[in-house]
């Protein structure tokens, strides 16, 4: 069972995973603006559409955007500040000195306790610069300690399923908590849920009770072991393509789908959390 | 259904590449199936196939399944491709070369002699030998099976059947033309996964077949480079 979390700001580096052409994305900032306001923060969202059309969404949602934008306890930075990440060639610095200045004046204005930020990561998406999103998100580091700040990197999954298995295994090492409908953060940390996945994702792929042997296989011959497979998934990957040859890419793709599948924002999940 | 991987290896072999399998299997019916198809399709591909039986009386189990598979076992008998062999019981490294080495002449004298009874003026060159079978019987199993009221499994057996597996990937594979498969039956395959000999095994071949209980298997290779 999966508890609510506790106030925010958390002081984390989050992320979640929701469907574009769906609800899950206005359902997602809707609440995540309602439970930032009610735990005495304001919210920053960056979004790549117009603000107008994000706030007659979050109206669809039943919520009084007017009202937060007013108070200044929403701000919607529009298409501009998104693109400029670009303009900052995706420069990891350059980017957390755009964000914290603004975090530090929106938290004058209000007064509030804190800020939650919310960021789509689409346009290293668009750009193709991939490379250049991972480094950005691992200088955020999982925590902002001392700082009362929250990020929330908010993926498509359209997006999210471009990423190869290595790359997602970084996302996922990168962030403090993954975030689930209802307020619900989960931590991925350590690495019992990732290889669980992987586990299954195996037998699913190649037949009950394989993985077990492929996986004790990999650590016999290349000593790839739990932690590596987490901690180096760039080996992880390549060796299971050595030792399975065209078979591993079908391989690969079930543990990519059966990863995405487990982070859904949307999922209704049973799968335990450590708090 | 997941995808049959461990098949789709077998059907699509390079033994050029994989010249040493080991196969670890539970069911020994699934293990032969296994072991007919890698021969069927050397057969089929026009190489020369060789089955080492432990016992004289598995003979006409391993010929009758053989057809049953679809084997066609006396065209290929006649025409020196395909060949039955008893290992009486290899105690070590020598008797292997020995007896091994024995196998391996008759099966050549055979073919030569079937292109020789057609008249062919000059015989075809020996095309690549499958074959199946090992050295020394239940080295590695957790219960030793009993053979004459003597059980098979001691220590001294396995350290020799490691010692036959580690000459035979150094020193003969090189230049063998073919492929082989080492068979080795066990209760619970992934109960041994963690035993040394596991790895020292899996080191001294190319690639493993894994037929688990209520699977379809894996076949991994473990070639390095």
């Amino acid at each position: 069972m999966i508890p609510v979390a506790e106030s925010m700001p958390k002081n984390s580096h989050s992320f979640c995973i929701v469907e574009e052409s769906d609800c899950s994305r206005s359902t997602f900032i809707a609440e995540t603006i309602e439970r930032a306001v009610s735990d005495d923060c304001a919210v920053i969202l960056a979004s790549e559409s117009n603000p107008d059309s994000v706030a007659e969404l979050l109206d669809r949602e039943g919520l009084d955007s007017s009202l937060y934008l007013n108070r200044g306890l929403l701000t919607i930075l529009d298409r501009h500040f998104v693109y400029s990440m670009a303009k900052a060639r995706f420069d990891a610095n350059e980017l957390s000195n755009k964000w914290f200045p603004l975090s530090s004046k929106v938290k004058k204005k209000t007064g509030c306790k804190g800020i939650v930020a919310i960021g789509p990561p689409r346009v290293f998406f668009e750009t193709n610069n991939l490379d250049k999103l991972i480094e950005y998100e691992k200088s955020y580091g999982r925590r902002f300690e001392g700082v009362p700040f929250e990020a929330i990197c908010c993926y498509y999954s359209n997006d999210f399923s471009k990423l190869s298995l290595n790359n997602i295994i970084q996302i996922l090492d990168y962030h403090e908590y993954v975030v689930y409908q209802g307020g619900k953060y989960l931590r991925w940390h350590p690495n019992n849920i990732i290889l669980a996945i992987i586990n299954s994702a195996i037998d699913n792929a190649l037949g009950s009770g394989t993985s077990s042997l492929l996986l004790k296989t990999l650590e016999l011959i290349y000593n790839i072991d739990s932690d590596k497979i987490v901690g180096q998934p760039e080996i992880f990957e390549d060796k299971l393509r050595k030792v399975l040859g065209i078979t591993a890419q079908a391989a690969l793709d079930r543990i990519r789908i059966e990863i995405i599948n487990e982070l859904s924002y949307l999922r209704n999940t049973e799968r335990g959390i450590d708090q | 259904m997941p995808y049959n991987q461990l098949l789709a290896f077998l059907d699509y072999l390079d033994p050029t590449i994989h010249k040493h399998i080991v196969m670890f299997y539970e069911e020994p019916e699934y293990a032969k199936l296994v072991q007919f198809r890698f021969l069927s399709n050397g057969l089929t591909r026009g190489e020369r196939a060789m089955y080492v039986v432990n016992d004289k009386q598995e003979m006409p189990l391993i010929q009758r399944g053989m057809i049953e598979y679809g084997i066609d076992f006396d065209k290929y008998s006649e025409k020196g491709l395909l060949q039955l062999y008893v290992n009486d019981g290899i105690r070590n490294l020598e008797e292997f070369k020995q007896v091994y080495g024995m196998f391996f002449e008759d099966m050549e004298e055979k073919f030569l002699n079937y292109h020789q009874k057609q008249n062919h003026i000059l015989p075809p060159a020996l095309p690549p030998v499958r074959g199946v079978g090992l050295a020394i019987v239940d080295a590695f199993a957790e219960k030793g099976r009993e053979r004459n009221g003597e059980s098979l499994r001691t220590t001294a057996n396995a350290t020799t059947q490691l010692q036959i597996e580690r000459f035979f990937h150094n020193e003969k594979c090189p230049s063998f033309d073919g492929s082989w498969i080492c068979s080795y039956q066990m209760d619970n395959i992934n109960a041994h996964m963690n035993n040394q000999w596991m790895a020292d095994i899996l080191n001294s071949h190319d690639a493993v077949l894994f037929l688990p209980k209520l699977s379809n298997g894996i076949a991994l290779s473990l070639k390095r480079e």
